[in-house]
């Protein structure tokens, strides 16, 4: 076994040492096929309530948000390997063997991965007598491979894998399958992290069509739009009334999974042919999901009874005033750090931020407790003083706030200081005076706090001269259409979040600061070339690149030594400053009354449903 | 009265072009977001977004594109909002799906709150008519201006401040708030009250604007000659004021009341988005902020179908009540 | 209220407008009076419209004045600075603080109320003038040109109020004023601006044709009066005679009804900034700021109330007055 593998499989029998020793509210979820931790119960009807419905209608290749991710992981769909649900320091981020029988083998070159299969898993009715079969996963990928069908996902972390790029949906040369239980992956470069990325739920199986074995995408045939709404599942739950659902009929006069209304509800129900799982107790036996309503209604819900949590959104700060003196309710409120965080951006192709001095100064003068007041306080995460998390650093860095303000409040003196030095400010008084400092376009979303952290920034940056020129809009249609798109010349994006996809800094670099995700969510342009800021309007000819940094971190394996570079790519970051951290997010949640074990998903960012119990069994 | 008809329902027609036409300028040609991000998502490249332009016929010239619209808007089984082109652009679902899901929600609350308002608005403004500078007509009056005055998002506020927060604080029971449960039937949700606050703050405000206009034109009738005449020919007052004042002084209302529902069957936007209601003003909102375009489209040409229609049906009831109004 | 509507009591014109015949005319001896003269006499005489007036007047004061009440009360209207103080660590803010000078209490990022109440007064009778102004202008123009030419000319503008009348007015402002709000440059080549230029135009826009059927129906009647007839038989021309002979005597019609559109468009504006498209964020609107009290308005019961009560009380005003101009139009609806 290669080291980096040894080191996985002995931090992952730590873990489990770990969480047996600890036992109590982490939940056994790594002991046995079903465990019951001191007095947790199975049964009942959980009922959560969402603000928002998932963005792609549970299309496991469009999707690519947490809420998404977690029905995925807890409840509908099972991959070859995946994490436990449970809290950063109690395991979360171990990974762990879901249907394959343990973590994959790695070839000596770090090129060939193999993954061998539990025998005798079957698939949620009305599929319940097909087995899970290498030859699925392989499906899975296939259609991930299809550009039109993984429109809103990350087939890009699967582009190691040989013949993946120009599959287009069809055959991938990688993969191999040589017997219905072994799959065995090809990589075109050493790749330390491809593990993590089997966990992700565009990898589940998909079955073949028993009606249709010719198929070559199985039950997803004809479904390359709505595939979600003809789910499988694999996991502790189904979508009620799966059973209904008929393939032997062509695709589009299939009916859809009842169980699923897009934008109103959804309901999960124990899927019987589920068994042979480590990571899922799954204690209750059905989850009613009511989705709309803004996140007031929701918390009124739930003081009401109504409701046991809401899951994707934000619990106001009234309802939150009202749980902390209430003396009942104390260990009702939870937070816990998402591993991502919140920034502003600075476009470094346009004027005045093209100078590093402008941008330096900004970072100073920025009240970061005040950003953080208006999403609730303190409550809802640490002040962020660099970019990458600490935890995907394995906690380097946790000192290292370069750009430091007293209580946060941020510094006018020292941002003053900054922007003295810069070609900007012509009389050097610290104050920005030239043309480019005025009606400087900002971006933002409308939702709140974001109008409210527009004011503070607006009040902010006008001590140092610039004036904003602030525009509002929707958050998908206008925000990162204008800001993800090198032609619209927007200078300034402050709405922006970043969090990772699994815990490798790799998630949070290249995406965000490297020249292949312009046009994505590179918004400074970093790595831009001088051809391409010309083409697309900018007077200014060069903006820096992390480009080598971030390629000489990706290519190390696993370790210390990566760990450490990734640091050092932090700090580059900082002293670049193209984007302002301002806060390392935390998830915070309210659990009803009915909740026992509230857990937390540190791999997905919320509460972990498959550990979540009912007083009494839900009686 | 056909060729009337017909004349009526060739302007219903161009209204309708009209309406789709100006709709797709402002939505489509200066859009403030592009629909193609949002099926894009987070990770996307140059190429992608180009592909996803493509398969949603983006690309295509602008009268191209708008003819797909248009056919769309033909009320003709398989072509009326056909999921080929009218669906949301993020999750795929269809328009009409979401239209069929939320009609009932919208025709609920504007049938009861009409009904509210007609039960509040016309006795209010037939007594005052009648007690003419009475402390009745001075109070009803005074109801009739707070109602025009008032903002309805304000006025739903504080509904829901007294009758839903302070009603739990003070008593420990209260009229629920907004929303309605995915749990329960439509029918389950009216029987529990649900829609009472909104019915009840629509009513008020419509309710004024009938006071109003009936004691304005009751009174006016009240002084028109032929009543004169059926009081000197002996008439108890009652029958005079019902029988002939009200006939004339109610047919303006049958147009206004036509019209109002009709506006409200299209979506009352603001109430929808206070209450939370899922009909199809929440929808329309949704669509607008998230530039939804299919949806969009959808919602605008249903709404004014329902106006232009209900203009056409108020004439035709109008022309009953009243036998002087004529047709060329 | 999706459709927002003025008065419907839309008389085709009678073409009485106070003269001979009226219940309360004049007596005072055979002094002739114009109609607008007229108008404006029975107004006076009305107490509920004068104090419409009156607090008209002083709206507009204080809305002249803000900059001057802020200096006063020493809180910038987008000031933030007090934000720390003025809420607690959730961010919650706090009521109404004397000794700070929050006399309306502070928002959700530590602005004062009171001070963007009476910016927010600016907004709203600017964005009402203004609208009122441009849908004054186009609808007397169509209403004069379709009322005087008659025949195909007032087939195809009628035709056209008809349409106006016809299109779902929230939903299309909605549509044009985010679309051109949300670029530097605007719409049509930079005149349709972000800003309050931007709202009143699209206001405008969507209430001119009341006016214009107003002013159809009155020149309909008024055209085949005597004075018109003699003034042609004078030789005055078209356009001489829709200026000078019919326009004064359309006057006061279309002052009573414009004024009663007012209202409207201010609730309108207001319901524009309630849903997040109105006026930019930087200009404080009563609307905007009942939205942003939508979310917390049970723990922070000032920033839904005094929005709401000087909007209520400004639409109230206008309707006073305008109510106050139709009757002394018309006595006979008087209270």
């Amino acid at each position: 076994m290669k080291a980096i593998t040894k080191t996985i499989v002995v931090t992952a029998i730590f873990a489990l040492a770990a969480t047996a020793c600890g036992g109590g509210g982490g939940g056994g979820g790594t002991g046995t096929a079903t465990p019951t931790g001191g007095g947790v119960e199975k049964g009942g009807t959980l009922k959560l309530g969402l603000s928002a419905d998932v963005s792609n209608a549970y299309d496991p290749q469009k999707e690519y948000a947490a809420l998404s991710f977690e029905f995925f992981r807890c409840c509908l769909l099972r991959t070859l390997v995946q994490f436990p649900g449970l809290e950063a320091d109690n395991g979360g981020n171990e990974l762990g063997p879901d249907i394959a029988e343990s973590l994959p083998e790695e070839s000596a070159d770090g090129l060939t991965y193999t993954f061998h299969l539990k025998q005798g898993i079957h698939y949620a009715p009305p599929l319940q007598d097909v087995e899970v079969t290498a030859q699925d996963f392989v499906r899975a990928l296939m259609r991930e491979s299809d550009p039109e069908a993984s429109a809103q996902g990350y087939p890009f972390y699967y582009s190691p894998i040989q013949g993946f790029d120009d599959a287009a949906g069809g055959s991938i040369k990688g993969l191999e399958t040589p017997d219905d239980y072994t799959l065995v992956v090809h990589l075109t470069q050493p790749t330390g992290d491809f593990p993590f990325r089997m966990s992700m739920p565009a990898t589940a199986p998909i079955p073949p069509n028993p009606s249709d074995p010719s198929a070559a995408l199985g039950v997803a045939e004809g479904h390359t739009k709505d595939y979600g709404r003809f789910l499988i599942a694999t996991g502790p739950y189904m979508f009620e009334g799966s059973e209904t659902m008929d393939f032997s009929v062509p695709a589009d006069q299939q009916t859809k999974n009842p169980g699923y209304v897009p934008g109103r509800s959804m309901t999960l129900v124990r899927n019987p042919s589920w068994s042979d799982d480590t990571v899922r107790p799954a204690y209750v036996d059905r989850i009613e999901v009511a989705i709309g309503g803004t996140d007031i209604d929701l918390a009124n819900k739930i003081d009401a009874g109504e409701l046991d949590m809401d899951l994707s959104g934000v619990p106001p700060a009234q309802q939150i005033q009202a749980w902390q003196a209430d003396p009942n309710r104390q260990d009702q409120i939870h937070a816990n750090p998402s591993d991502g965080v919140r920034y502003l951006t600075m476009n470094m192709a346009m004027p005045p931020f093209d100078d590093v001095q402008v941008r330096r100064a900004i970072e100073y003068v920025v009240d970061k407790d005040a950003l953080r007041r208006t999403r609730g306080g303190p409550l809802f995460g640490d002040l962020a003083g660099h970019f990458i998390p600490s935890t995907l650093l394995g906690g380097l860095n946790s000192d290292y706030d370069p750009y430091a303000s007293p209580n946060g409040q941020g510094d006018v003196t020292k941002a003053k200081a900054e922007m003295a030095q810069s070609v900007y400010d012509t009389d050097q008084d610290g104050i920005c005076d030239a043309p480019e400092c005025k009606g400087v376009l900002a971006i933002t979303d409308n939702q709140p706090p974001y109008p409210e952290n527009n004011a503070i920034l607006v009040d902010n940056l006008s001590q140092i001269g610039i004036e904003l020129d602030v525009k509002t809009g929707d958050r998908y249609t206008f925000m990162y259409d204008k800001c993800l798109t090198p032609e619209s010349h927007a200078a300034f994006c402050p709405s922006i979040g970043w969090f990772k996809d699994y815990p490798d800094a790799l998630t949070f670099g290249p995406p965000t600061l490297g020249s292949e995700s312009i046009g994505s969510f590179d918004i400074p342009l970093a790595g831009a070339t001088p051809e391409q800021l010309k083409g697309w309007g900018y007077t200014v000819t060069e903006v820096p690149s992390f480009d080598d940094k971030f390629a000489e971190c990706s290519a190390m394996a696993l370790g210390a030594e990566r760990l450490q570079c990734w640091a050092d790519a932090d700090k580059l970051i900082m002293e670049t400053a193209p984007v302002v951290p301002w806060l390392f997010d935390k998830d915070v949640d309210l659990s009803g009354d009915r909740i026992v074990n509230y857990t937390y998903d540190s791999s997905a960012g919320l509460a972990s449903l498959d550990h979540l119990a009912l007083v009494g069994g839900g009686a | 009265m056909g060729r009337y008809l017909i004349r009526r329902a060739l302007f219903l027609v161009l209204v309708l072009v009209i309406v789709s036409l100006l709709t797709f300028t402002i939505f489509f040609k200066l859009p403030a977001g592009d629909p193609a991000r949002r099926v894009a998502g987070r990770v996307i490249t140059p190429e992608t977004l180009v592909a996803i332009r493509h398969n949603l016929g983006l690309d295509k010239p602008l009268w191209v594109q708008y003819g797909r619209f248009a056919k769309g808007l033909v009320p003709w089984p398989g072509l009326f909002l056909n999921k080929q082109v009218y669906f949301n652009y993020a999750n795929n679902v269809p328009v009409s799906e979401e239209i069929y899901r939320r009609l009932p929600v919208t025709i609920t609350l504007a049938i009861g709150a009409s009904i509210a308002w007609l039960l509040i608005g016309l006795p209010i403004g037939i007594v005052s008519a009648i007690r003419r500078r009475s402390l009745f007509d001075r109070a009803g009056m005074l109801f009739a201006l707070f109602g025009v005055s008032a903002p309805i998002f304000w006025l739903a506020y504080v509904m829901l401040y007294i009758f839903w927060f302070k009603f739990q604080q003070w008593f420990g029971w209260s009229l629920p708030g907004s929303g309605l449960p995915t749990g329960e039937s439509l029918m389950q949700s009216v029987l529990r009250g649900r829609f009472l606050l909104p019915w009840f703050a629509l009513a008020l405000s419509f309710a004024a604007f009938y006071t109003r206009m009936v004691r304005g034109n009751l009174i006016e009738t009240m002084s028109e000659d032929y009543i004169r005449t059926a009081r000197a020919k002996g008439l108890a007052e009652r029958r005079v004021v019902f029988r002939h004042g009200l006939r004339a002084a109610l047919t303006p209302v049958v147009t206004m009341f036509g019209l109002d529902l009709a506006t409200l069957l299209g979506g009352a936007l603001i109430t929808e988005t206070v209450f939370n209601l899922p009909g199809i003003g929440q929808y329309t909102y949704n669509s607008v902020t998230s530039s939804n375009f299919p949806g969009i489209m959808g919602v605008t040409v249903l709404a004014s179908f329902f106006i232009v229609v209900a203009n056409l049906v108020v004439d035709i009831v109008y022309a009953f009540l009243d036998p002087r109004v004529r047709y060329t | 209220m999706a459709q927002l509507r003025s008065e419907p009591d839309i008389q085709t014109g009678t073409g009485e407008l106070g003269g001979a015949g009226e219940p309360g005319g004049d007596r005072e001896g055979v002094t002739g009076r114009s109609p607008l003269e007229l108008l404006f006499r029975r107004f006076r005489r009305d107490r509920f419209a004068l104090v419409g007036v009156v607090f008209i007047i002083i709206m507009i004061i204080l809305a002249v004045g803000a900059p001057v009440i802020a200096k006063l009360v020493g809180h910038a209207p987008n000031d933030v600075s007090f934000y720390r103080q003025m809420s607690n660590e959730l961010g919650l803010p706090k009521g109404p603080n004397l000794r700070l000078d929050f006399f309306f209490g502070a928002d959700t990022v530590g602005r004062d109320v009171f001070v963007r109440v009476m910016y927010g007064a600016r907004t709203s009778l600017t964005v009402a003038f203004v609208a009122t102004g441009i849908a004054l202008l186009i609808g007397v123009a169509i209403g004069l040109l379709a009322g005087f030419y008659r025949g195909k000319v007032d087939t195809v503008l009628s035709r056209a109020i008809d349409v106006v009348l016809s299109l779902p007015v929230l939903l299309l402002a909605l549509g044009l004023v985010s679309a051109c709000g949300a670029t530097q440059q605007g719409c049509l080549a930079g005149l349709l601006k972000p800003g309050l230029g931007l709202v009143s135009l699209v206001i405008g826009f969507f209430s001119w044709p009341y006016i214009a059927r107003i002013v159809r129906g009155q020149v309909l009647s008024l055209r085949e009066r005597e004075f018109v007839e003699a003034a042609r038989s004078q030789g005055a021309g078209n356009l001489r005679i829709m200026f000078r002979e019919i326009l004064p005597n359309v006057a006061a019609p279309i002052i009573v009804y414009t004024t009663l559109i007012i209202p409207n468009n201010i609730l309108f504006e207001a319901a524009l900034s309630f849903l997040g498209v109105g006026v930019p964020d930087t200009t404080p609107s009563w609307g905007r700021m009942l939205n942003d009290a939508s979310q917390i308005f049970t723990v922070a019961w000032w920033m839904m109330l005094f929005p709401g009560l000087f909007l209520f009380m400004t639409t109230l005003a206008f309707n006073l007055v305008g109510d106050g101009l139709r009757d002394a139009l018309d006595p006979r609806t008087a209270r």
